[in-house]
C-alpha cells in the first residue's frame, strides 16, 4: 500500500540550511503534494523538541511515513528513526533527505538554485519512501568470546581490557613473543621511559591472565561467520620444541653452534638457530629456526632425497642433549586450532620501509640504518648495550646525521602522507646519542618539526637547548661514501646555503607502512585496506575503531601509524567496542538485507559470485538463490548484478530507485 | 508425428551410423540432434536406437540454439541417462557459457560438434529448401555459400575447438570424414567406439571467416551515437523476440517485461514532452536493447539468432555481435571458449588500468 499520509520535517540546521535554502518556500511547495499531510520546518530537528515534534505529529496526523530533510543520514538517520518509533511509526518508514550536504552547502552562492534542488531532493525521497515496507530487526545470537590479532601494545591492551571484563580472549601473535615494535624501542618519547620496564608488566599480565589464551608464533588461517558468531582457524607454526615442557632456561642457546642475524634486533645483533627472542619474552619459550638449524636442514635434504646417507649419521643434537625437561624433539609440530568468537580486534601494527629502498640516501651502506634499527643500538638490552657502534667496524661514531621524512610526504619515492611519529623519535634518538656519547656531533635534517602531543614541543626544545643537537631545516639530496665517512649533502633552507657534512653514521626516518601480510589478513576478514596496507575505518572521525564488517574492530597502528599513547587508547577503545557487542544476549541486525523473489530467480549465480560476505548460495533443489540473513550486510552488489532483479535489497527496490532517479533527473 | 524422414546424405549417414553403434555399445542412452519438420528443422530427443533414423544431425537451418534446448532439460536436475548431443560449434560454445551461468548441468552429457558450413535463415529456407549437401559441397570447395546467414559468414569459430565439446567431426579437406577428440572424455569415448582418431586441416576455412569478420566489424559498425542507434532501431516494434531467441537471455522474467518499472503517472509523460520538445513512444524501446546489451554483451557467442528472430529484419547481430565483440575485448574474455568466469561474475581487483575507450559513440 503506497503511503498517502506523509509528514515532511525540514530542518534549518541553524543557518547551515536556512541561511541558503528558503525553507519556508520548500515547506510550502512540498505541502502541495496530495500524499503529504504535514510539511513543516524546525530550527534543529535533531534537538529534543525537534524529535518531540516528529513523535507528536505522527500521533496527531496519523502519519504513515516520514521524511526528515536535514543532514547526511550517516549522522541522524538513527535519531529520526528512533523518534518515529517512539511516536508509534515503524522506523523503516522514515527516510532522510540530505539537503544540507547536497543543496545548502554546495550552492551557498546561489540560494535560488539551492532551494529548487532541496525541493527536488525531498520529492525524490518521498518517491522512494512511498514503497517502503515496515520491517522488524533480525535477532542473531552471540558467542561471548573475543579474538585479538596482534600482540603489540595495542593488542595487549585490548586483550587485557577484554579479559578484565570477564570475556574469554584469544590473542594471536605471529612472532614468537608478544611485545611488538614497542618492545624493540630504546626509550620512549617524551618521558624517556624504557619500554622493557613499562611494557613487561602488561606482557606478564597477558601470560598469567586466566581469561587470556595466548597463541604466540601463530597466524590466522581463515575466518568464517559473522558478527557475534565467527569461526576462526589459527595456525600454530612449528617450533620443533614442546612448549609445555620448555622452561625457558636458555641452556640450549648457549650450546647451539649456529649464529644468524636476529629478526628481533632487525639484523643489528645475532641469535642462535635455537632461540628465545629476548630475555623478557612472553611466552619465554625456545624455538628452532628450521632454515638455520643444521640438523633440521640435514633431515630436510634427506627427506627430499637430495642427500642419501650410506650409514646412520650422528648429526648435531647439542641443544637436546642439554635440555633437562626433554622439550626439544625436532619434530614438526605445526597445528591448526579452531576457535569460536563473537568479536575480533585487529591490531597488526606497522613496519618501516627498509633503508635499501633509498640508495640515493646511502641505504646501501652498512652504517646507514633505519631509525628502528638504530633503536636496537640505543637500547640498553640491545646488541651494543646501549652504546651505538657502527655495524661496519664497531667504531663508536663521532658524528651522526638524522634525516627526517625519508619516503614520507614523497609520493614519487614513497608515500604521500606524514608518518607522524618520526619527528619525535628522531629528536629522542638525537637526545639519547648525546646521553651516551656527549662528544658526538648530531645533525638533524628536517622539513618541519611536527610535535603535536602532550609534552612534545617541550621535548623538542630540550633537545635543542639542553643537548645542543644541530637542527637543520632542509632536505638531504644525497649521501655518499668519502673514505671512512659518509658525506651528507643537503640544503639549509633557512639560510639558503648548500650544506655538506661528513659523518660516521646516517639514520633514516623511513616511512611507516602497514605490516607485511596485513592485506591477506584483511581479505580473510573481508575488511577494506588502502594501498599502503593501512586498514580502513568506517568513519575517520566518528567511527575510527569500526570496520564495515560488523564485529570486526581495528586498533593501534594497524589503522594508521600511531605513537604509544594513541595505540594504547585505541586498544582500550576497540576492547570497549567489542565489549558493547558481547554484553548483549542477542544482537539486533538491520533488516535492510537482500531478498530473493524465487518466482523469477533463474539461479544463474551472478549474485553469489559478487557477494563479498559469502551470504548467498544456490538452493540445489529449487535452483534459486538463497540469502543467509545473518551474513548479508545489505550492500546491494547482488541486486546490481542481477539481470532480472530477482534479488533486491528490502526498501531499495527497483521501482523505488528508478522513481527517485526520475525525479532527480528531470530538467532543472 | 512432427518428425519427418529426410533424404539421407553421406555425412549424416556416417553420423547416424556412429549414433547407432554408440547405442549398441551402451555408450549412450539418448541423443539430442536436429530433425526435419515441414519446411524447417527442430531439435529432437530420442532414446532408442531405432529412432536415430528420424534425425538429421547436420541440418541446414538453426531454428533454435541447441544449447538452449539442453538448458531446458537439465536446469533443475541433471540428466540421469547418458546423452550425446550433436551441436554446431556456436551452440557448443553456448553450452559451455551456460554451464558457467549455472543453467546447464553437464552431468552425463557428451557433445559432438563438426566443421560447420553455416545455416540458412529459417524464413528463406521455408521459401527455398536448399539441402544441407549443397552447403557442405560449397564448404568443401572452399567457398562460403551465398545462402547462409550473415552471422555464419562472419563466424569467429566455424570449426570444433579443443576443450569445447568432447568429439569433433571433420569434413573439410578430407574425402572420408574423420572423428577426433576435443576432451579426455571424448578420447575415451572414441576409444570405446574403436574409432581411430583422424586429422584434417581447417585453417583456410577459419581464416576465410575471420577475414570476413574483420571487414564486417569495420564496415557494419553502428556509428553516430544515440542518433545512429535510434536510426538503426527505427523499425523495432518492441516485440522482444530477439531476447526470446537469445540463448544467453535465460532469465525467467525480463526486467523489461515487468511493466511496473516503467509505469508512470500521466503527468510524467507530459512533463517529459515539455522538456524534450516531444518524446517518442513507447519510451522503453531503445532502452530495452541497451539494457539487454549490458546483460548479455560480454557473453554473446555470436549465433546470430537475434537477427533471424527479428520480424522486421533489423540486422540485430550487427548491434549485439559488434558491441559484444568490443566488450569482450575490453574484459579480455572469450565466451564459451576458455574456462574463465564471465567478467560480471568475478571481482577483479586490478582491471581497466590501461583502458582508454571504446570505438564509436561520438556523442
Amino acid at each position: 500500500m503506497a503511503m498517502n499520509r506523509i509528514g515532511v520535517f525540514i530542518c534549518h540546521c541553524g543557518r547551515n540550511i536556512a541561511g541558503t535554502v528558503d525553507v519556508k518556500r520548500v515547506a510550502e511547495e512540498i505541502g502541495k503534494r496530495e500524499d503529504v499531510v504535514l510539511s513543516t520546518t524546525y530550527i534543529f530537528m535533531c534537538s529534543e523538541p525537534g524529535q518531540k515534534l516528529i513523535e507528536e505529529s505522527i500521533k496527531k496526523y496519523n502519519l504513515d511515513g516520514v521524511v526528515v530533510a536535514n543532514c547526511s543520514p550517516t549522522l541522524h538517520e538513527k535519531t529520526m528513526r528512533n523518534a518515529a518509533a517512539r511516536g508509534g511509526l515503524n522506523p523503516y518508514r522514515v527516510e532522510i533527505a540530505n539537503i544540507r550536504e547536497w543543496a545548502a552547502w554546495p550552492h551557498e552562492d546561489n540560494p535560488e538554485a539551492a532551494t529548487r534542488k532541496a525541493i527536488r531532493i525531498i520529492n525524490a525521497t518521498i518517491e522512494k519512501l512511498k514503497a517502503n515496507a515496515s520491517l522488524e530487526p533480525i535477532e542473531v545470537p552471540v558467542t561471548r568470546r573475543a579474538l585479538v590479532i596482534g600482540g603489540g601494545v595495542a593488542g595487549i591492551q585490548a586483550a587485557l581490557d577484554l579479559a578484565d571484563a570477564g570475556i574469554e580472549t584469544i590473542l594471536v601473535e605471529k612472532e614468537p613473543s608478544i611485545g611488538g615494535n614497542m618492545f624493540r624501542l630504546s626509550e620512549t618519547f617524551p618521558t624517556l621511559d624504557c619500554p622493557q620496564c613499562i611494557l613487561t608488566p602488561k606482557m606478564n599480565d597477558v601470560a598469567q591472565h586466566p581469561n587470556i589464551k595466548l597463541y604466540a608464533y601463530s597466524e590466522v588461517e581463515s575466518v568464517e561467520g559473522y558478527m557475534g558468531n565467527f569461526k576462526v582457524r589459527i595456525k600454530k607454526k612449528s617450533t620443533f620444541v614442546d612448549w609445555d615442557k620448555c622452561t625457558g632456561c636458555g641452556e640450549c642457546l648457549r650450546v647451539c653452534p649456529i649464529s644468524v642475524k636476529s629478526e628481533y634486533d632487525l639484523g643489528m645483533g645475532e641469535r642462535k638457530a635455537i632461540y628465545i627472542v629476548n630475555e623478557q619474552a612472553v611466552p619465554l619459550k625456545a624455538l628452532i629456526d628450521e632454515n638455520s638449524c643444521i640438523r633440521l636442514q640435514f633431515e630436510k635434504k634427506v627427506r627430499e632425497g637430495k642427500i642419501k646417507p650410506k650409514k646412520a649419521v650422528k648429526i648435531c643434537s647439542k641443544c637436546a642433549d642439554v635440555c633437562e625437561p626433554n622439550a626439544i624433539h625436532f619434530k614438526n609440530n605445526e597445528e591448526i586450532v579452531e576457535e569460536e568468537v563473537g568479536a575480533i580486534v585487529v591490531a597488526t601494527g606497522y613496519e618501516v620501509m627498509p633503508a635499501e629502498a633509498f640508495p640515493e640516501l646511502g641505504g646501501k651502506y652498512p652504517d646507514v640504518l633505519t631509525a628502528l634499527q638504530f633503536e636496537r643500538l640505543l637500547a640498553p638490552s640491545g646488541p651494543t648495550a646501549g652504546i651505538p657502534r657502527r655495524p661496519s667496524d664497531g667504531k663508536v661514531p663521532e658524528s651522526i646525521a638524522f634525516i627526517h621524512c625519508v619516503g614520507s610526504r614523497d609520493p614519487q619515492n614513497g608515500v604521500p602522507y606524514c608518518s607522524r611519529i618520526c619527528c619525535m623519535y628522531t629528536i629522542k634518538q638525537a637526545m639519547l646519542v648525546k646521553h651516551a656519547l656527549p662528544k658526538t656531533a648530531v645533525y638533524d635534517f628536517y622539513i618541519d618539526i611536527r610535535s603535536n602531543g602532550k609534552g612534545y614541543e617541550e621535548f623538542y626544545h630540550r633537545a635543542k637547548e639542553e643537548y645542543g643537537v644541530n637542527f637543520i631545516r632542509g632536505k638531504v639530496s644525497k649521501v655518499y661514501k668519502v673514505g671512512d665517512k659518509y658525506r651528507v649533502q643537503g640544503v639549509d633552507t633557512l639560510t639558503g646555503r648548500i650544506i655538506e657534512v661528513d659523518v660516521d653514521m646516517v639514520i633514516l626516518a623511513t616511512a611507516a607502512k602497514g605490516s607485511t601480510g596485513v592485506k591477506e589478513l584483511a581479505k580473510k576478514l573481508r575488511i577494506p585496506y588502502d594501498e599502503w596496507g593501512w586498514l580502513k575505518e568506517t568513519h575517520l572521525k566518528l567511527r575510527p575503531l569500526e570496520t564495515p564488517v560488523g564485529g570486526v574492530f581495528i586498533a593501534g597502528a594497524a589503522q594508521f601509524v600511531k605513537d604509544i599513547t594513541d595505540s594504547v587508547s585505541q586498544g582500550s577503545g576497540a576492547a570497549a567496542k567489542a565489549m558493547t557487542l558481547l554484553s548483549r544476549p542477542q544482537l539486533e541486525k538491520e533488516p535492510l538485507l537482500a531478498k530473493v523473489d524465487t518466482e523469477i530467480c533463474a539461479g544463474c549465480g551472478r549474485c553469489k559470485d559478487q557477494c563479498a560476505y559469502g551470504a548467498i548460495s544456490i538452493d540445489p533443489v529449487r535452483h534459486v538463490a538463497v540469502v543467509n540473513e545473518a551474513l548479508c550486510e545489505g550492500c546491494g552488489a547482488c541486486s546490481a548484478n542481477c539481470p532480472t532483479t530477482a534479488i533486491q535489497v528490502v526498501n531499495f527496490k527497483k521501482g523505488q530507485i528508478i522513481r527517485a532517479v526520475d525525479v532527480l533527473a528531470e530538467v532543472f | 508425428m512432427l518428425i519427418h524422414w529426410e533424404v539421407s546424405d553421406v555425412y549424416n549417414d556416417v553420423l547416424k551410423d556412429f549414433l547407432k553403434k554408440a547405442f549398441e555399445k551402451g555408450l549412450i542412452e539418448a541423443v539430442i540432434a536436429p530433425a526435419a519438420t515441414d519446411n524447417s528443422y527442430t531439435y529432437a530427443l530420442v532414446t532408442k536406437k531405432e529412432d536415430v533414423d528420424k534425425l538429421t544431425p547436420i541440418a541446414p537451418v538453426m531454428q533454435w540454439n541447441g544449447a538452449d534446448m539442453i538448458r531446458r532439460i537439465t536446469r533443475l536436475k541433471p540428466a540421469k541417462r547418458k546423452t550425446l548431443a550433436i551441436l554446431r560449434p556456436c551452440e557448443t560454445r553456448t553450452y559451455k557459457e551456460l554451464i558457467k551461468f549455472n543453467q546447464i548441468n553437464p552431468e552425463n552429457f557428451y557433445l559432438l560438434t563438426y566443421d560447420c558450413p553455416g545455416t540458412i535463415h529459417a524464413r528463406n529456407y521455408a521459401y527455398e529448401q536448399t539441402p544441407v549437401d549443397d552447403l557442405i559441397k560449397s564448404m568443401k570447395e572452399g567457398k562460403i555459400s551465398e545462402k547462409v546467414r550473415e552471422s555464419c559468414r562472419v563466424c569467429e569459430y566455424p570449426t570444433p575447438i579443443k576443450g569445447v565439446g568432447d568429439i569433433g567431426f571433420g569434413i573439410i579437406g578430407v574425402d572420408e570424414p574423420v572423428f577426433f577428440s576435443l576432451s579426455e572424455r571424448g578420447k575415451d569415448f572414441l576409444a570405446k567406439m574403436e574409432i581411430q582418431e583422424g586429422e584434417r586441416d581447417d585453417s583456410s576455412w577459419v581464416e576465410m571467416h575471420r577475414k570476413n569478420r574483420e571487414k564486417w566489424l569495420e564496415e557494419k559498425r553502428i556509428t553516430g551515437g544515440r542518433k545512429g542507434i535510434e536510426k538503426f532501431l527505427a523499425q523495432c516494434m518492441n516485440c522482444h523476440n530477439c531476447k526470446d531467441m537469445c540463448p544467453i537471455c535465460f532469465c525467467k522474467e525480463c526486467f523489461f517485461e515487468d511493466h511496473s518499472v516503467f509505469d508512470y503517472e500521466s503527468e510524467k509523460f507530459y512533463n517529459w514532452a515539455d522538456d524534450k520538445n516531444g518524446i517518442r513512444l513507447p519510451t522503453d524501446k531503445t532502452l530495452f536493447h541497451i539494457g539487454r546489451l549490458i546483460h548479455m554483451g560480454t557473453s554473446c557467442i555470436g549465433c546470430g539468432l537475434c537477427q533471424q528472430a527479428c520480424p522486421v529484419d533489423i540486422p540485430l547481430y550487427r548491434l549485439f555481435g559488434i558491441v559484444g565483440n568490443d566488450l569482450q575485448k575490453v574484459f579480455d574474455y572469450k565466451p564459451g571458449v576458455n574456462d574463465d568466469l564471465p567478467p560480471v561474475m568475478e571481482f577483479r581487483e586490478e582491471e581497466f588500468e590501461e583502458f582508454v575507450g571504446l570505438k564509436g559513440g561520438e556523442e
